[in-house]
C-alpha cells in the first residue's frame, strides 16, 4: 500500500512542475534529506505528551493515576494513529480514554498533593513524525542511499522541525468527556440550621463532576421557592465541599425539596433537602404559681431541634372567690431543643386559672400548660396554719383545711356572705397566716388544688377548723364512739355554727407534727344539735 | 289593806305597762335582727335567707344599737338596778343576744348599777349580731353610764376590740380608791387559735380609761371572781414543733391593772 501511494504522489509531483512550487512550498530538507509535500507519506503519532494545563498553576505537571498509583509519564506513547493522505493540512484524530473509574491527578510528580479530576484540563501536546519510505526520492534527497523502508528515518527536531507538526489538543480529563453525558453530582448531604418553615441554615454536601474550566461553581437551586442566601466551595479535596446558605419561607410547607446545582455540564442529580413539620410541646401540664415566684418555668421542646425561642400566650379561664385577677408573663428565652420560659404572675394577691399556650413560627403547642395562681393569701394560710402542723407529706390535712375554707363560699348565709379568699382569711379567723410573699412546695400546690377545685379532699360541709390538744381528741374520741349530742368542751374550738356546731374527724389528716398524737386538724360543720351526734368522722 | 292593794294595783299596772314596752321593742329588735342575722340551723331557711347589702347592714345594726340604747336610757330613768337592765335588754335581745348565741363564753346583756364617788353609774354590755351562725359579725357595745346632776348621761362607749368576739364582762375589784373596774373578755369566734382578748376598764364616775389590756392568748378561757382572775391558755414553744405550754395564770388587780400573782403549767 505504501509503495503505491508514494508512487501516486510522485507522479502528482512531476506532474505540477515539480521544481518552483515544490521548492517555494512543498520541498522541505534536512539533514535526512528533504521531503516534498507531495510525497504520499504516512503520519504516525509516534508519541503524545500528556501534561496538565495552567489552570492548576503549575509550571509543568503530568498525571498521576491515584487509582492505580501509575504515573503517567509525559511521554504517554502512541495512543492512536492516523493514517492521511491528504496534502496540505494534516489532520489527526489522536485521543485518550481514561481509565472509567479512575482518579487522574495533575501536577509535577512528587508534588502531587492536590488531584482535580474536572479541574485540570489536559492538552495533549502532541509531536508527530512521519516515517516515510520515498522510492523516488532516494535519489532525489539525501541520504544516499535512501534509507530502507525497512529501516525508516525518524525525523526529530531539530532536525527536521519543518516537518515536526505540533498542536495542542485539549481535552478535559472528566468524565464528561466535554459531550455532558456526566452532569454534575451531588451527595453526603448534612444540614445545620432549622429545617423547618422560617428556618435558615446551611447546607453541607459533596459535588463531583461540578466545574468546567472558569465556570465556577454554577447555579445552586433549592426547589420549593427555598432561597440560596450564598455558597462557598472548598476545594482542598475532592468531592468539593460545598456549603450553601438558605433561607426556608415561613409559608413552605413541610417535604422533601431538591438541591441541584446547574453546571457548564449539566444539572446534577437532585439530594434531599428535608423540611419538617415544627412539633411543640411543653410541660409539665399544671403548673402552680405564686405572684411572689420569679422562679417557676415552663419547659417547651420543639422537633426537630432547632434553635428557638417560643412565645406563649396566656387565656383566662377563670378565677373562682378572688377579688382580682392576675396577669401572666413570660420571660423571652431562647434555646436550642428546649426552652425553659420562666412564668410570673401579678399583681401580688391577685389570682386567676389561666392556659399558657407555647406557640413558634405558626407551629402550637400539642398541650397548653394549666397556670394555676391561687390568692396569695390561702397559700399564707396553708402555709403557716400547716406547713409545721402536719407531718411532713401530709397534703391531705394542708388542702382539707383550705377546703373546709373554701366551703364558707357555699354557705353565705352562715357566713355573713363571705365569698373570697381575701374576705374570708382575716388575721383575726386565722391564727396562723405567714407572711411568706412566695409559693412554697408543697403549700403552692395544695393552695391551687384548693382554688382549683382538683383538691379531692372532701370535708363534708365543714367550714372551720381547729388542732385539738391531746385531753382534747380525748374528749372527742369519747364523744364518737358514744354518739352523744352533748358537744364536748375542747380548747382550740373556734365555735363556728354557734350551739349548732358538730365536730367532723377525717380520718385521713396525719396526727399533729408537734406529738401530741391528735389529728392535725378537727373540722366543724353545721348540725341539728337535737338529732345529730356531736362528733361525726369521715374518711 | 286597802292601801296594799292600791299599791299592789299600780305595781301591776307599772310591771305591765313595761313589759308591754318591752315586748313591742323587743318585736322590734328581733325583726329588725332577723333582716341581718340568720342564726337557724335549718337549711331550707339558710336558702331563703338574703343578706342585705352593707349599708343596709351597717344602717341596720345602727338602729338595733340606738333601739338597745334608748332602752338603756329609758330603764336608768325608773329606779334601775342591775338585775333590772339586765333582765330588759335580755328580754329586748332574746334569742340573738350573744348570751344565747355563745351561752358558754358570754354573759351578755351585762348591767351592773353602782356608785362611785358619790354618783350612780351603769356599767353595761351588749352586742349586736349580724351575718350568720358560721361565723357572725359581733358588734360589741360597753357602756358607762352616770347621774351626774341627777340625770343618766352616757359617759362612754369603749369595746370596739371586741368585734367578732364572744365576749363577757364582769367587775373586778378596783386597786385604784375611786374607781370602778370592769373586766370584758373576749374570745375570737371562728378562730384557728381560739384567741382571747382582755380589757381592763375603770370608771370614776365622769370619765372611764382603759387600765390594762391583753390580746393573743390562745385557746384562753377566763373564770373571773370578784378578787382573781384564772386565765387558762396556751403558748407556743419556742421551737414550733413541740405541743404548746398549757398554763395557768392566776391574776389580782394592782395598780397597773390585773398582775400575775401565779403561773401553773399544766403540762409539767
Amino acid at each position: 500500500m505504501k509503495w503505491s501511494h508514494c508512487a501516486q504522489l510522485f507522479c502528482i509531483l512531476t506532474s505540477l512542475g515539480f521544481g518552483g512550487f515544490a521548492t517555494a512550498q512543498s520541498l522541505q530538507c534536512g539533514d535526512a534529506g528533504c521531503l516534498d509535500f507531495t510525497s504520499t507519506v504516512t503520519v504516525t503519532a509516534s508519541y503524545v505528551r500528556l501534561h496538565s494545563y495552567a489552570q492548576a498553576d503549575y509550571v509543568s505537571s503530568d498525571y498521576y493515576d491515584i487509582t492505580t498509583n501509575a504515573y503517567l509519564y509525559q511521554d504517554y506513547g502512541v495512543v492512536a494513529n492516523q493514517t492521511t493522505t491528504t496534502m496540505g493540512d494534516n489532520t489527526v484524530d489522536l485521543w485518550v480514554i481514561p481509565t472509567s473509574g479512575h482518579y487522574y491527578q495533575g501536577g509535577a510528580y512528587g508534588t502531587l498533593t492536590a488531584y482535580y479530576r474536572e479541574y485540570v484540563y489536559s492538552n495533549i501536546d502532541f509531536i508527530w513524525e512521519w516515517e516515510y519510505y520515498d522510492p523516488f526520492s532516494y535519489a532525489l534527497v539525501a541520504p544516499t542511499p535512501s534509507p530502507s523502508p525497512a529501516d525508516p528515518v525518524d525525523y526529530t527536531e531539530p532536525e527536521v522541525p519543518e516537518y515536526i507538526e505540533s498542536s495542542v489538543m485539549t481535552m478535559a480529563l472528566s468524565w464528561d468527556y466535554g459531550d455532558s453525558t456526566a452532569p454534575p453530582t451531588l451527595s453526603g448531604l448534612t444540614v445545620s440550621g432549622a429545617q423547618v418553615p422560617g428556618g435558615s441554615g446551611s447546607i453541607s454536601l459533596y459535588g463531583g463532576y461540578l466545574t468546567t474550566r472558569n465556570a465556577g461553581l454554577g447555579t445552586v437551586n433549592i426547589a420549593g421557592g427555598i432561597t440560596v442566601t450564598g455558597y462557598t466551595y472548598d476545594t482542598s479535596s475532592y468531592p468539593w465541599l460545598i456549603t450553601i446558605t438558605y433561607q426556608i419561607p415561613s409559608g413552605t410547607s413541610p417535604g422533601n425539596y431538591g438541591v441541584t446545582v446547574l453546571t457548564a455540564w449539566g444539572q446534577s442529580n437532585p439530594v434531599t433537602l428535608t423540611v419538617f413539620q415544627i412539633s411543640l410541646n411543653q410541660s409539665p401540664s399544671t403548673l402552680d404559681l405564686s405572684t411572689g415566684d420569679t422562679n417557676k418555668t415552663i419547659t417547651t421542646t420543639i422537633s426537630p431541634s432547632i434553635g428557638f425561642t417560643p412565645v406563649f400566650s396566656s387565656g383566662f379561664q377563670s378565677n373562682p372567690n378572688s377579688t382580682c385577677n392576675a396577669n401572666l408573663g413570660f420571660s423571652n428565652r431562647s434555646g436550642t431543643g428546649s426552652v425553659n420560659t420562666t412564668v410570673t404572675a401579678g399583681v401580688a394577691g391577685c389570682s386567676g386559672i389561666f392556659s399558657a399556650l407555647a406557640t413558634y413560627n405558626g407551629a402550637v403547642s400539642q398541650s397548653a400548660t394549666t397556670v394555676i395562681v391561687p390568692p396569695q393569701i390561702l397559700i399564707q394560710m396553708l402555709y403557716g396554719e400547716a406547713h409545721g402542723q402536719a407531718s411532713i407529706g401530709d397534703n391531705t390535712s394542708q388542702r382539707a383545711i383550705g377546703v373546709a375554707t373554701r366551703n364558707r363560699f357555699s354557705q353565705p348565709t352562715y357566713f355573713s356572705g363571705v365569698t373570697t379568699y381575701q374576705a374570708a382569711i382575716t388575721s383575726s379567723q386565722f391564727n396562723g397566716i405567714s407572711n411568706i410573699s412566695n409559693g412554697p412546695t408543697p403549700d403552692v400546690d395544695n393552695a391551687a388544688a384548693v382554688f382549683a377545685g382538683t383538691d379531692g379532699t372532701p370535708v363534708a360541709n365543714a367550714a372551720c377548723f381547729f388542732s385539738p390538744t391531746a385531753s382534747g381528741w380525748t374528749a372527742i374520741q369519747t364523744a364518737l364512739q358514744s354518739q352523744t349530742t352533748t358537744l364536748p368542751s375542747v380548747s382550740f374550738d373556734p365555735g363556728c355554727y354557734s350551739t349548732n356546731r358538730q365536730f367532723v374527724v377525717k380520718q385521713s389528716v396525719g396526727t399533729n407534727a408537734n406529738g401530741s398524737g391528735a389529728p392535725a386538724f378537727i373540722f366543724e360543720q353545721l348540725r341539728n344539735p337535737s338529732a345529730n351526734p356531736a362528733v361525726v368522722q369521715i374518711p | 289593806m286597802n292601801k296594799y292593794l292600791g299599791l299592789l294595783i299600780f305595781l301591776s299596772l307599772g310591771l305591765l305597762r313595761l313589759q308591754g314596752q318591752g315586748t313591742t321593742d323587743a318585736q322590734r329588735y328581733r325583726a329588725k335582727s332577723g333582716e341581718i342575722f340568720f342564726h337557724s340551723a335549718d337549711s331550707e331557711q339558710a336558702n331563703r335567707f338574703a343578706l342585705p347589702a352593707r349599708a343596709g347592714i351597717e344602717n341596720a345594726v345602727g338602729g338595733l344599737h340606738d333601739l338597745v340604747q334608748i332602752s338603756i336610757e329609758t330603764a336608768l330613768k325608773d329606779n334601775p338596778t342591775s338585775d333590772s337592765i339586765e333582765s330588759m335588754l335580755r328580754n329586748l335581745q332574746g334569742e340573738v343576744s350573744l348570751n344565747s348565741i355563745y351561752p358558754e363564753w358570754s354573759n351578755i346583756p351585762f348591767a351592773d348599777v353602782a356608785n362611785i364617788n358619790g354618783t350612780q353609774v351603769l356599767a353595761s354590755a351588749f352586742a349586736v349580731l349580724s351575718g350568720g351562725i358560721g361565723i357572725p359579725e359581733i358588734r360589741p357595745y360597753v357602756q358607762f353610764y352616770s347621774k351626774a346632776s341627777g340625770t343618766w348621761m352616757l359617759v362612754a362607749e369603749v369595746g370596739t376590740e371586741f368585734a367578732g368576739t364572744a365576749f363577757s364582762m364582769n367587775a373586778v375589784r378596783s386597786a385604784v380608791p375611786g374607781e370602778l373596774w370592769y373586766l370584758v373578755w373576749g374570745r375570737a369566734i371562728g378562730d384557728t387559735g381560739a384567741r382571747l382578748k382582755m380589757s381592763l376598764y375603770a370608771l370614776d364616775g365622769r370619765q372611764t380609761r382603759t387600765v390594762w389590756q391583753r390580746e393573743n392568748i390562745r385557746g384562753g378561757t377566763v373564770e373571773v371572781s370578784h378578787d382573781e382572775i384564772t386565765l387558762d391558755y396556751f403558748e407556743p414553744m419556742a421551737d414550733g414543733i413541740a405541743p404548746p405550754r398549757h398554763l395557768r395564770e392566776t391574776l389580782r388587780p394592782g395598780q397597773t391593772g390585773l398582775e400575775t400573782f401565779k403561773t401553773e403549767y399544766l403540762d409539767q
